[in-house]
């Protein structure tokens, strides 16, 4: 599998979680929402998100029923439950950790470059402005 | 644009080509597409709840084209298109909804493709080693096979204590299934486990070729079974994981040969609207 795919599985529950914690939303408006608020950085395709949903599901995290409105096509109505909620919380603090160990190293190693002569640092790729 | 001949409608039929359907059966002609080939593998409710919310996907799109002055075909098409590539989006489907399904104990614990491929070339493996103990304890009465080359030269192709092919019926059983069991049983790892199939075959291989050769050297000074390690290296590897791939590339193209109604990939299909 491809480290792009175990990432994306990563992150995809939490999101949708956290999409669905503003309030009950079919599947397009998650995928829509995913796509607004990422500025069109990350998008589901229907292929990858509805496995998923129903994954959710099973697991009690989400709660769906079918809904049609007059003269319009049925849709699957999506919504977060106490038991989501509490996972969303637990995701929310892992990636808070994952992604401030990252920044941590990160941050580490421009400091470490700070540390050395100028004169080697101007020979650093980063300050010619090349990456 | 061209206009393309619909071959999913038979001869004679009034819609005879892709500019004659309204949006509703673009829609669904292209959820038959999506939605075909997961036929054997994907139980119906599951199909259908696929269907439903991706003909709202669609539809939902369209709407929005429309809303921006489309025609209601192009809009159509234009949602069609945005919505992505059926492949695509079936193997994509694939891969979540298998990584979620509730499994077996040796699915769970390996994986569907590594538990067919276990299944498939362990069962064969142990039918080779149980032919191969047969003509250890059944020596062939029949004389040594010297593809009529003198005694001397052919002991110095094939060196002591090597034993010589023989013509006994036993003999050539064991190597014909040596020589066609991983055609088969690559072959049914790619028709069951459609995905990954040859990666789980050449996991699988390796560990029983490891085995078998721990076994030979453990069944020394009989040689046979070093042999059939041997044969598992350079046989039933490469042609176990090669007959995976193609027979999983084959069901794969079978399953989605609906989805190519033009006679070409689904974005020929579109391009045609």
């Amino acid at each position: 599998m491809s480290n792009e795919k175990i990432l994306n599985r990563s992150y995809a529950v939490g999101m949708i979680l956290a999409i669905l914690k503003e309030g009950a939303k079919h599947g397009y408006s998650i995928s829509q929402e995913v796509e607004r608020l990422s500025g069109r950085r990350i998008s589901f395709n229907d292929g990858t998100l509805y496995p998923v949903l129903r994954a959710l599901e099973e697991e009690g995290l989400i709660e769906s029923r079918w809904e049609q409105p007059q003269g319009e096509r049925k849709r699957r109505i999506y919504e977060l439950n106490e038991k989501g909620l509490t996972e969303l919380e637990r995701q929310i603090g892992r990636w808070k950790e994952f992604s401030g160990a990252i920044d941590a190293v990160m941050l580490q190693g421009g400091q470490s470059f700070a540390s050395w002569p100028a004169w080697f640092r101007q020979l650093l790729p980063s300050s010619r402005g090349l990456v | 644009m061209g206009v393309a001949k619909l071959i999913s409608f038979p001869q004679g039929s009034r819609k005879h080509s892709a500019s004659d359907l309204e949006p509703e059966e673009m829609i669904a002609d292209y959820l038959d597409h999506l939605c075909a080939p997961l036929v054997p593998i994907v139980p119906y409710i599951e199909r259908t709840r696929l269907r439903d919310e991706a003909w709202f996907s669609i539809e939902q799109r369209m709407k929005a084209y429309i809303a921006d002055g489309f025609e209601p075909k192009v809009a159509t098409q234009m949602a069609i298109e945005k919505y992505g590539r059926t492949e695509k989006l079936i193997a994509d489907f694939l891969d979540e909804w298998a990584h979620y399904q509730p499994k077996g104990w040796l699915a769970r614990k390996i994986g569907v493709p590594h538990a067919y491929a276990t299944f498939f070339f362990g069962q064969a493996a142990l039918w080779a080693f149980l032919l191969l103990e047969l003509r250890i304890f059944f020596p062939s009465k029949a004389g040594a096979f010297a593809f009529g080359i003198p005694y001397g030269e052919l002991r110095q192709i094939i060196p002591q204590p090597i034993p010589l092919p023989d013509t006994g019926w036993l003999s050539v059983l064991f190597l014909g299934f040596v020589a066609l069991a991983p055609l088969i049983a690559g072959s049914l790892t790619g028709r069951f486990a459609v995905l990954h199939a040859a990666r789980a075959s050449y996991h699988v291989l390796v560990l029983l070729t490891l085995a078998s050769f721990a076994l030979g050297v453990a069944m020394l000074p009989a040689y046979e079974c070093l042999f059939l390690a041997v044969a598992l290296m350079f046989w039933w590897l490469p042609v176990g994981c090669l007959s995976a791939h193609v027979a999983a590339a084959l069901t794969w193209r079978r399953r989605c040969a609906y989805s190519f109604p033009f006679g070409g990939t689904h974005d020929k299909h579109i391009r045609l609207l």
